[in-house]
């Protein structure tokens, strides 16, 4: 039983995290501070060809005339004799060809949730969704990708197309005015976006990362939104944030549960047992998450809030092999 | 058991009432914000039909919470028991006169006196209130507050070298009694008995009760009592020096005495006094032309249970013949003149006030008989018989003196003078001035007085000693003579007493350092061009350095106790108790001859609430 006494030191924590909370409308994270020069050597990995024209730094599945080397093949009919390697011809006797690897610019679509159940947990998924966001596009910007962010709240908040590392700031900026907005239908959301992406002489075929924490009743709706998603050529890659309290709530008594998002209220009592079941449940909803994703050939990065940013990025991101 | 706050009682009701309700009217239901709740729809039986209002489970948490409640509010409330024995306020005295130094019980009386009082606060209680009053050359509250707390005060004093103020500490603890109304008071006097009867000391609030020193009764012991330097009549030139020897002990004594020239330790003279039990013996010894400082050291036997008195030292300026020029200002001379003339220092020049002031007299020293200038010199004055209309001592009227209120007996003015002398004399009643202070008056004014005007010590006789007869007296040229080596002392070195202020020129333009013979040091700031050094309880040299340098010696004097009560040891006064004379007065609140138990009640909700959160901590 949570009662007065007791109450006065998690009262003055509780009040010390109120007080130190920013209003709505004014940044919830800093990001200024952090070393991002640490991720210097990290990479995107896509799975499509990058479709934004040659000139990036994203290794390409093309083997196109290019000073990388990469291999050798047997000559075909076609092949350009310019590319014939007379070195191994003089050894083996057999006409080889040089293969080289392309580089070329990747489009690069950040999916930020910005819903109000993102704004919750300790430390807050929203604040930690931001840095996230804020990591790959530095990644991105560096491999001379061109790099949107969407936001995804109750109005739609996009930067760019921003291309080039100079334009970083900008993305901070951007990145540090964000506010949780309220109540988001994150499938609606999803379906929509095939819709804004850019349409040029080509079909593109952009990097889409979406970093939520994917509260949605009924997962085969989010698999509906993948498959739009997908549908449009998308290569989609999911990082899905879950905070400590979501995985280990306390066992409170009676208690009113408020849904952030919808204000839905659920008289419940809090017992061992209805926890035990939470968690069977979370578990449950997690691995259907999972499975629909793995149906799709998604990458797919379930992350803990309190995770440091510099092991989420490097250490979970690089196990997906969303990064390298 | 007492409550002496009851009112707060009702919080010991209201606070756990308040909680029960808290509990009750909150219903154990809490708003708490999660991030979903589809994830917990159907885990439960939905409990929104519950009731709100249930009684609260009584778990532990709830009973501490109750109890730490409760016990907050008799903590408020005051809980106290009455007490078998009423508080006291006890008021320790402890004499602290020189005498208490003798050493006939071990290791002196004073240890004897502060282990006597040592073993009174033992058996005290802690609620018990003390106050320690020290007698020295004055009296002085050093403490007050619980046994333990006195008791380390009572650890630290010390015994003085001087007299002892009894009569004022008496007064003292008797006023600090009358401060604690409701309380058992009682005044412990710590002594020797030591000390002549003590004067009338007024209305006690509290009974006094002597605690005797085990003093043998004939200690015994050999003083010196009185040292003087004078010139020789038939050759001005030679100085003698006249010491005064007494045996305070019921067995004859052959004593050796020491004289030294202080600055080099040289001893130039070692005479020996036979002296028979309870006397008094005198002796004449030349002193050397050269000697600045002497010493005279009273070679201690077994039988001489002081050794404070045996030493003293004293200057011994050059003082040639007839090199003190007075000026004498009167319009009848003859008895001062006599008087001035029979001091073989003085050189005298007489004049009529008219002639006043004399062009280039270079007076050290003017006396002002029956007259008195608009402007005193700068240079030391006495003043005798103030006329009626000067301006400088306002005359009121006149008295013929009766019985003596007050006479500071170990005064220098007075050393050597039969009071007696001064009772049927008539005098002027003069106006209080700032400027002095009585050292002699009766009930209807001062007789003598001592002070500083514009910054030179005046001595005023505000009798006629013509016309009362005085100046037939054996006491009037010794009046006179003490006068003048008071107003020249600081021409022929200083002679104070122990606990004597002691009043020094300023130096210009040095820093004023002053090393006590202790080799304790204090900085001297001056006030009004003058050094007060108030201080000077220890006998013994005590040296004004300069600060800069502490080779100069800026001025120096001795303080010796030639005071032959205090050198008198044997126990004398009279101890018998002394009964309060003011009526107790009850305490209005009647809330102190309790024992409070808010303490220990406090100690009691700390720990409860400690419990209460560790219980909560390893709850989760």
């Amino acid at each position: 039983m949570r009662t007065p006494f007791s109450l006065v030191a998690r009262g003055r924590a509780t009040v010390a995290r109120l007080w130190a909370r920013p209003p709505a409308d004014r940044p919830t994270v800093h990001l200024s501070g952090h070393p991002w020069h640490r991720f210097d050597r990290l990479a995107l990995v896509g799975r499509r060809p990058a479709s934004a024209g040659p000139g990036g730094e994203h290794r390409s599945r093309l083997r196109t005339p290019a000073i990388d080397f990469c291999d050798h093949r047997a000559y075909q009919i076609g092949d350009d004799p310019r590319w014939i390697d007379w070195n191994v011809y003089g050894r083996l006797g057999t006409l080889q060809v040089k293969v080289t690897e392309a580089e070329e610019r990747l489009h690069l679509f950040l999916v930020l949730d910005c819903s109000a159940s993102m704004d919750w947990g300790e430390p807050s998924k929203l604040g930690r969704a931001v840095e996230v966001v804020a990591g790959l596009a530095y990644i991105g910007l560096r491999q001379a990708a061109v790099v949107r962010i969407l936001r995804l709240g109750e109005q739609l908040h996009a930067l760019g197309p921003v291309t080039g590392r100079t334009r970083f700031p900008e993305v901070l900026r951007f990145l540090a005015s964000t506010a949780p907005g309220g109540c988001v239908a994150l499938t609606e959301e999803l379906a929509r976006l095939p819709a804004t992406l850019p349409r040029g002489a080509h079909p593109i075929q952009p990097l889409v990362i979406l970093v939520s924490d994917l509260l949605v009743a009924e997962p085969s709706e989010l698999g509906r939104a993948f498959d739009a998603l997908l549908s449009g050529g998308a290569d989609l890659a999911v990082i899905h944030l879950l905070s400590l309290q979501e995985e280990a709530p306390d066992p409170l008594g009676e208690v009113e549960l408020v849904d952030a998002e919808t204000g839905e209220i659920l008289d419940i009592g809090l017992n061992l047992e209805t926890v035990e079941a939470y968690r069977d449940r979370l578990s449950a909803w997690l691995g259907e998450i999972e499975r629909l994703c793995a149906q799709r050939d998604l990458r797919y990065a379930r992350v803990r809030t309190d995770r440091p940013l510099d092991s989420l990025l490097i250490e979970d991101l690089r196990h997906v092999q969303l990064v390298r | 058991m007492l409550f002496l706050a009851p009112l707060a009682l009702a919080l010991a009701f209201v606070l756990p009432v308040s909680i029960f309700l808290l509990h009750l009217l909150r219903g154990g239901r809490w708003r708490v914000r999660v991030s979903a709740t589809f994830l917990w729809a159907g885990l439960a039986p939905s409990v929104a039909g519950h009731a709100r209002r249930r009684l609260p489970r009584l778990t532990l948490l709830v009973l501490l919470q109750l109890g730490a409640a409760a016990l907050s509010g008799l903590v408020l409330a005051r809980p106290a028991t009455p007490l078998d024995e009423p508080v006291q306020h006890v008021v320790l005295v402890l004499d602290a006169s020189a005498s208490m130094q003798a050493t006939d019980v071990r290791p002196s009386r004073f240890e004897a006196a502060r282990t006597r009082a040592l073993d009174a606060l033992s058996h005290l209680r802690p609620e018990d209130k003390v106050s320690l009053v020290r007698a020295g050359p004055s009296a002085t509250l050093l403490a007050s507050g619980s046994p333990d707390e006195v008791r380390e005060t009572l650890y630290r004093v010390q015994a003085g070298d001087g007299s002892g103020a009894l009569r004022e500490a008496i007064a003292l603890a008797s006023q600090l009694a009358a401060h604690t109304p409701g309380l058992l008071e009682r005044i412990l006097v710590f002594t020797d008995g030591a000390f002549p009867p003590l004067e009338p000391i007024g209305a006690l609030a509290a009974p006094v009760e002597f605690v005797p020193i085990e003093a043998s009764p004939d200690p015994g012991n050999q003083a010196i009592v009185n040292v003087q330097m004078r010139a020789q009549p038939s050759f001005p030139d030679r100085r003698v020096v006249y010491i005064e020897l007494a045996n305070l002990g019921a067995k004859p004594a052959m004593l050796p005495v020491g004289l030294l020239d202080a600055a080099t330790g040289r001893e130039f003279a070692r005479p020996v006094v036979e002296l028979p039990a309870n006397s008094t013996g005198r002796l004449l010894v030349e002193l050397p032309t050269e000697l600045s400082r002497l010493s005279v050291v009273l070679e201690r036997s077994q039988h001489d249970a002081l050794p404070l008195d045996d030493r003293v030292e004293v200057d011994t300026p050059l003082l040639g013949t007839r090199s003190l020029r007075v000026l004498l200002v009167s319009p009848t001379p003859t008895a001062l003149q006599q008087a001035l003339e029979a001091i073989p220092t003085v050189q005298l020049a007489v004049v009529a006030p008219d002639a006043y002031p004399v062009a280039g007299s270079g007076a050290e020293l003017t006396v002002f008989d029956s007259f008195v200038p608009s402007e005193l010199p700068r240079s030391p004055s006495l003043l005798v018989n103030p006329p009626v209309g000067n301006r400088l001592l306002p005359v009121l009227g006149t008295f013929t003196a009766a019985r003596l209120t007050l006479a500071e007996t170990g005064h220098p003015l007075l050393r050597g003078v039969d009071l007696a002398a001064l009772s049927g004399t008539s005098a002027k009643r003069l106006a209080r001035v700032p400027w002095a202070r009585p050292v002699v008056a009766t009930v209807d004014g001062p007789l003598i007085l001592e002070g500083h005007h514009r910054g030179f010590p005046v001595v005023v006789f505000a009798f006629d000693p013509a016309s009362s007869g005085l100046d037939k007296s054996l006491a009037f040229p010794l009046l006179v003579s003490n006068a003048v080596a008071q107003l020249s002392a600081h021409r022929s070195g200083l002679a104070v007493s122990p606990g004597e202020p002691v009043e020094l020129p300023a130096p210009s333009g040095a820093r004023a350092l002053l090393v006590r013979p202790d080799g304790r040091r204090q900085r001297l700031e001056p006030a009004g061009g003058r050094l007060w050094i108030r201080e000077t309880e220890r006998v013994g040299r005590y040296l004004v350095l300069d600060e800069a340098n502490e080779q100069v010696v800026l001025a120096s004097f001795s303080v010796n106790l030639f005071d032959r009560a205090e050198s008198d040891i044997r126990p004398r006064g009279d101890l018998a108790p002394l009964p309060a004379t003011l009526p107790a007065v009850a305490d209005p609140a009647g809330e102190l001859s309790v024992r409070e138990w808010w303490r220990l009640l406090t100690a009691a909700l700390l720990v409860v609430l400690g419990i209460e959160w560790l219980v909560f901590a390893r709850r989760g």
